[in-house]
Order: structure tokens, then sequence, then C-alpha cells
């Protein structure tokens, strides 16, 4: 699945909350987004859950993918998804990714924020998932 | 359908391998012979172990005399069961420490400071006063144990030694007497972990990089004040010519600096170790060790005019590669850290450090640590290997890698070098650049099944057939708890120290930070923490002097105006 059966590009947020500086995993899947047609803007590390959301509104995207590494996932991801709706930007898809714990999937899921995967997922099961995800949200 | 006169094919008959290079792209040869290796002589090339240019061995008898230092990294989000898990690790046979901070302490921070309040504990142990190595070393002997204190940029490096020292003094032990060793290595971590001019600003950070080694040469002759740490880039997906080089070129800006304040090199080479990875292509890393002792020796010798052997011999330790493990099937992370592991021993290190098998997915569980050590133990007492040194020397494939990773690793070298060095090709953007474009190659190749990673991209079982391992309980309530204690802990010590002390220790630790970059402020730094300063105001305080902002963030403000 990519983004070339649309016209219009999805547009995804890459940013890393918190401390983490281990970017690499968000560097894959940015580059992944790119090379499927998605357009990618790559907020990079040490990101606010503030500046991640007011960056996703002014650059008018359909997602924010968000990775983290050092299990403050469960502090981060929350906070931006309440900012969003907080903000009346509640349309914007938020994914997780990095390392999640099994039992912490469920609750992220619950909230609205899907995904969540960890090192060794295909590539390409990652990029259908933003996809999708886009996609279901537009057609609600 | 299976054909009913012969049953079931075998999936993979006629299985070949995918890949007939190195995994750094060394064209494999089906056959080597003494053709491939003519034209290094044995007394030039090679050497007996313990001699010249010691590519055999920097010991005559190698583990015979003295096994490595077996180890397994210990870095539990509380002083408190990093402590016990300690004491558990000595009781199952390490014979040296490894306590790793978490993300607030390499940055130099306090857990108290705003922004960083929910990272207190993670991936580490907090280390920012004293009472935390008070704490974390309780019940140990520190004259007899050996510690790798493993923060990897300088600031964090000479930060965690002063307060190890601080505590050690407080017990009424010399310094002298302490052995241990530290990475004390900035410059990687501008492109593999981004704790760049933000938190780690390298002419700050070379400078007390620096310090610390003056300060071991005079006081702490039994510590290991620089472990240039090529591990981590290797991880990153770059390949053993490349690790090496890196290693070497930011070895040189470290020496250089040393030279430049005047020390000799025979003074401070014989304490500086090369901390390397441990990859999966067998033949190729030990090889890579090999190659590493040859031209550390050659350039001591050649470039740097060292004389005492001991400048000459470079000590070496290697750490297996989290990187190589997964996420799914567990228990094969046992199987590849055994090989690394392995590899190692016939490299010929001095310290080793395998990974555990649940690195990639929670902290490292008591089981992990036990398996970890245990591959060790088997590899030292059931294998034999440890029985003569360097067993493969002569080997015509090892002795051929050992050459041609030596000549890429010389040419590489020369290209950094004539970047203007390590620290130009770091600012320039050059080195991030070939990381990123290695990373990224790697994850292709395994997505594009270029490359095979077992249980990902080929022989994958389902989810609920893998064999399941022990891992650490997700102590999430426990964490939340934990962050509340340590940052109250903080504030009690900022509350009930004699400030009037902390001022005047600090201060008396600026006056000297002006002084310029020639003072040494290693002893300053360990009587602001006898005094219970905090890491976070040492640091601020040496920040400012050097022109930066007290704080990294930029939200706090030195606190004794």
């Amino acid at each position: 699945m990519t983004n070339r059966d649309n016209d219009k590009k999805i547009r995804v947020l890459v940013a890393m909350p918190g401390l983490d500086g281990h970017d690499w995993g968000a560097l894959v899947v940015s580059q992944a987004l790119r090379d499927a047609g998605l357009e990618v803007i790559y907020l990079g590390i040490r990101q606010m859950p503030e500046t991640i959301v007011d960056a996703a509104i002014a650059e008018d995207v359909d997602a924010i993918a968000l990775s983290l590494k050092d299990s403050s996932h469960m502090i981060y991801f929350p906070k931006v998804v309440d900012l969003l709706r907080e903000k009346n930007a509640g349309d914007i898809c938020v994914i997780g990714g990095g390392i999640i714990p099994d039992e912490d999937k469920p609750i992220l899921e619950k909230i609205g924020v899907t995904g969540n995967f960890g090192s060794g997922t295909s590539l390409k099961v990652i990029v259908d998932h933003v996809v999708k995800r886009v996609r279901e949200k537009k057609t609600n | 359908m299976a054909d009913k006169t012969k049953g079931i094919i075998p999936k993979y008959r006629g299985e070949r391998p995918l890949r007939l290079d190195t995994a750094s792209g060394f064209v494999v040869k089906e056959t080597y012979t003494p053709d491939d290796i003519r034209g290094v002589s044995y007394a030039q090339g090679l050497g007996n172990p313990g001699e010249y240019p010691f590519t055999r061995g920097i010991h005559k008898n190698m583990y015979r005399d003295r096994l490595w230092s077996k180890r397994f990294f210990t870095g539990l989000p509380t002083m408190q069961r990093s402590n016990e898990r300690f004491k558990y690790l000595l009781e199952r046979g390490e014979t040296g420490l490894i306590i790793v901070p978490d993300t607030p302490g390499h940055m130099g921070i306090d857990p108290d400071h705003p922004r960083v309040k929910d990272h207190s504990g993670c991936t580490g142990t907090p280390m920012y006063s004293v009472e935390c190595m008070e704490e974390l070393f309780e019940g140990i002997s520190l004259e007899d144990v050996a510690v790798d204190l493993r923060g990897d940029p300088t600031f964090a490096s000479i930060s965690e030694v002063a307060q190890y020292v601080a505590c050690a003094e407080k017990r009424g032990l010399d310094p002298g007497k302490l052995r241990g060793s530290t990475i004390n290595d900035s410059i990687h971590c501008h492109f593999t972990m981004h704790w760049d001019h933000f938190c780690n600003p390298l002419d700050l950070a070379i400078k007390l990089c620096v310090d610390l080694i003056e300060y071991s040469v005079k006081y702490m002759s039994l510590w290991h004040p620089l472990c240039v740490a090529g591990y981590d880039v290797r991880e990153l997906g770059i390949n053993a010519v490349q690790e090496l080089a890196f290693t070497f070129a930011a070895a040189i800006v470290y020496i250089e600096a040393c030279l430049k304040r005047g020390l000799k090199i025979d003074e401070f080479a014989p304490r500086i170790v090369f901390a390397l990875g441990g990859q999966m292509d067998f033949f190729e890393e030990i090889a890579k060790l090999r190659t590493a002792r040859r031209m550390w020796a050659g350039i001591m010798k050649e470039r740097f005019g060292a004389k005492d052997p001991r400048s000459l011999k470079l000590i070496m330790s290697v750490k297996t590669s989290g990187g190589s493990l997964t996420t799914q099937q567990l228990v094969n992370n046992i199987t590849r850290t055994t090989i690394e592991s392995l590899a190692a021993v016939l490299g010929g290190v001095q310290s080793m450090e395998p990974c555990g098998y649940d690195e990639a997915v929670a902290e490292p569980s008591e089981a992990a640590a036990t398996v970890g050590l245990n591959i060790q133990h088997i590899i030292a007492h059931e294998t034999g290997v440890v029985n003569t040194a360097d067993p493969l020397g002569g080997s015509f494939y090892v002795e051929h890698l050992t050459n041609e990773i030596e000549k890429e690793t010389y040419k590489l070298l020369k290209e950094i070098e004539e970047m203007g060095g390590m620290v130009a090709a770091t600012e320039s953007g050059w080195c991030q650049q070939l990381v990123n474009n290695a990373f990224l190659e790697r994850q292709r190749e395994i997505e594009e099944k270029e490359r095979i990673v077992v249980g990902v991209n080929e022989f994958v079982i389902p989810k609920e057939e893998e064999i399941p391992l022990p891992i650490s309980p997700y102590l999430k309530e426990e964490q939340e708890i934990f962050r509340e204690e340590i940052q109250s802990k903080a504030r009690k010590l900022r509350e009930t120290r004699d400030n009037k002390q902390v001022r005047a220790a600090l201060e008396d630790l600026r006056k000297k930070a002006k002084k310029g970059e020639d003072e040494n402020l290693f002893r300053p730094m360990v009587q602001a923490y006898k005094a219970n300063a905090t890491m976070g105001e040492i640091l601020g305080v040496v920040r400012e002097e050097y022109g930066y902002s007290y704080d990294p963030f930029g939200i706090l403000n030195y606190p004794f105006q």
C-alpha cells in the first residue's frame, strides 16, 4: 500500500519527545515513509509535546509518528494525545514506536496511539499501518 | 503437496550462503593459502605474543596467567537495586563491575531538573551526588573491585570518577588504590546519541578529558582514564574498518590534547583502552582485534615516539553487539552472544562483556546476567581456547583479513586526517552522514532480504511458539514511585546540606576554572562532591566559565548568585 493511490500526499510529522537521543528507528521509518511517497516532516529529538503538537498543526499533517526507547512513552504519548484534543486537532492520528512493552500497547491503543512497533518490524508493515490509519480517519 | 512415495522435502534443501563477503564487505575466496599472506614476515608483522607489534597478544602467556575480566553491565533504575545486582554478579563470577548512568546522568543534569524528572532511572542508574555512590557501593570493598563507570561523554565520566573518589576518600581510601575505568570519550556521542553541543560541547569535553587523564596519571595509577569507544558507532551499522578508523582518529585527538597539556606519551599511553564492539562475523572480528593491536603499536612507536613497551600494548575490551540481537526468539540471542564472546576471547581481549538476551526488550534480568557470565565461564573452562595465546595465528584466512583490515583502516584514517582530524570530521557532519547512511543501508539489506537475520526475515516462527525466557517484570508503578523519591531525595539534599560549604566549594571550582584550560579541575570537583554539591551544579559552574549556559536547557540558574 502506498500513498500513490490518492492525489493528496499524506503528511507525517516524525518526532522524539523527551530526552532520548536514539533516533535511528525514527530515521529509518522516515526514510521508508518518504520512499512510499508520503511527505515527512522530521522534527527530531528532545521535543516537548507542546512543540510537537504546535508543529503538527502548523504543518497541517495527517499523522504524528512518535518514537521512544527509554520507557517514558506512557508519559509522553498520552500527553501528545491530550494536547491534540485540547487544541481541537484530534483528527491528527498518533502512531507510536520504539521499545514499548506489550502490556502498554492495549492502553495506548485505547487512547488512540496505534502501531507501537518495535525493532525488527518490517518497514512495509509500518508504512501500511500509517497509510491505513490516515485513510480510515479521513473516511470517518 | 507431499509426494506419497517420497514424503516431505526439506524446505531448505540445497541451501547455500546468501552472501560471500564479510560483514564489512571484504570479498571472501573459496580458500586461502600461504600465497595470500606472502609479504608479511612473522617477526615484523606478527611477533610472538607479548612482543612488538603485539598482533598476537599483549602478554606472552595471555590467559594462562590470567583470564580476561569477566563483566556484565549493571544499570538498574535505583542505586539500591544496582547495589544488590553488583553483589549478585560478584557472587556469580563477575570480576569487574560496570555501572551505567541514567539518561540525565549521561547529560550532566540533576534528577530534579524540571525537564528531566520523567527520565530518572531510564536506561541506567542516577549518579548525581556522593550519596548516590555511597548507596551504590554500600557493602562493597572499593579496594578489591575494578569498576567501569560507563558514562560516555567526558562530562559524565569526570563527574562520576569525582563522585567515586569522593566516596572512597570519605571511607579513608587513597585514590591510588582504586581500580577502574571510564570511557571519557565525547566525540562519538555527537553522532551516535546526539549528546552534542547541547550538553556536551567538544572544546570543554576534551579539556575535561585531559583533566581526568592528567589527574589519574599522577594519583590513580590503577585507573584507566580513557576507554575510546568504537562500540557505539559500530552498533549503528558501520563496518569494522570504519569502527577502527573512528576509534583511532578519536584516540589521536585525545593523545594530542594530552601532549599539548605537557604530559609525556609514556606517562599516559599505557593507561588507554579501546572499547570495541563484538559483532557476528566471527573471523573478521578476531582479525579486527589483531589489527587494532598491530596498528596501535605502530602508531605509538612511529607517530608518537613512545619508548615504554607498555605504551605500545593496546588494552582492549569488547562489548558484544546489542544491535545484532533480535526481539524475535530471544533464545537465539544467547547463541549470538556466545559466538561474539568466543571471537573476543580468540581475539585476545583483556575485558569482556556480553549482552543480555533481553537487551532489546527490558532491563537486564538476573537470568540474563547469569547466562552472560556463564557464557564466559564455559569458554574459559570447558573449551581449551585459553590454553595458548592467539590460537588462530598463522591461519591463512585470519592473517589475510588482519592485513586487509589494516590496509583499509590506514586509508580511512588518512582520509579523516586530511579532513582535519576527528573533531573536524564530526563538526562538519561527515561522521553523522556516514553513520546515517550505514544504518539505513543495513536496514534496507534486512528489509530486502539481502542479509539474513534468523527469526526476522528468515526462519521466522509464530510468536506463540517462541521459547519463553525470564524477562524482568515491567515495574511501571514502582518506577513512578522511584521517580518521585529521587526528586525528593535531591531536593532534601539541597535543603539539609551545609549550603555555605557547598557555595565555598563551588566558588573554589569556579576560581580554578577561570584560570584557563590547563588548570586541572578534577580535585576541586571532588571537594565539591564531598561538600554535597550536585553534578548539575558542579558541571554548571564549569560550563559557565567556558561561556556556556549553566543549564543546557537554559531553565535553571546557578543557585548561589
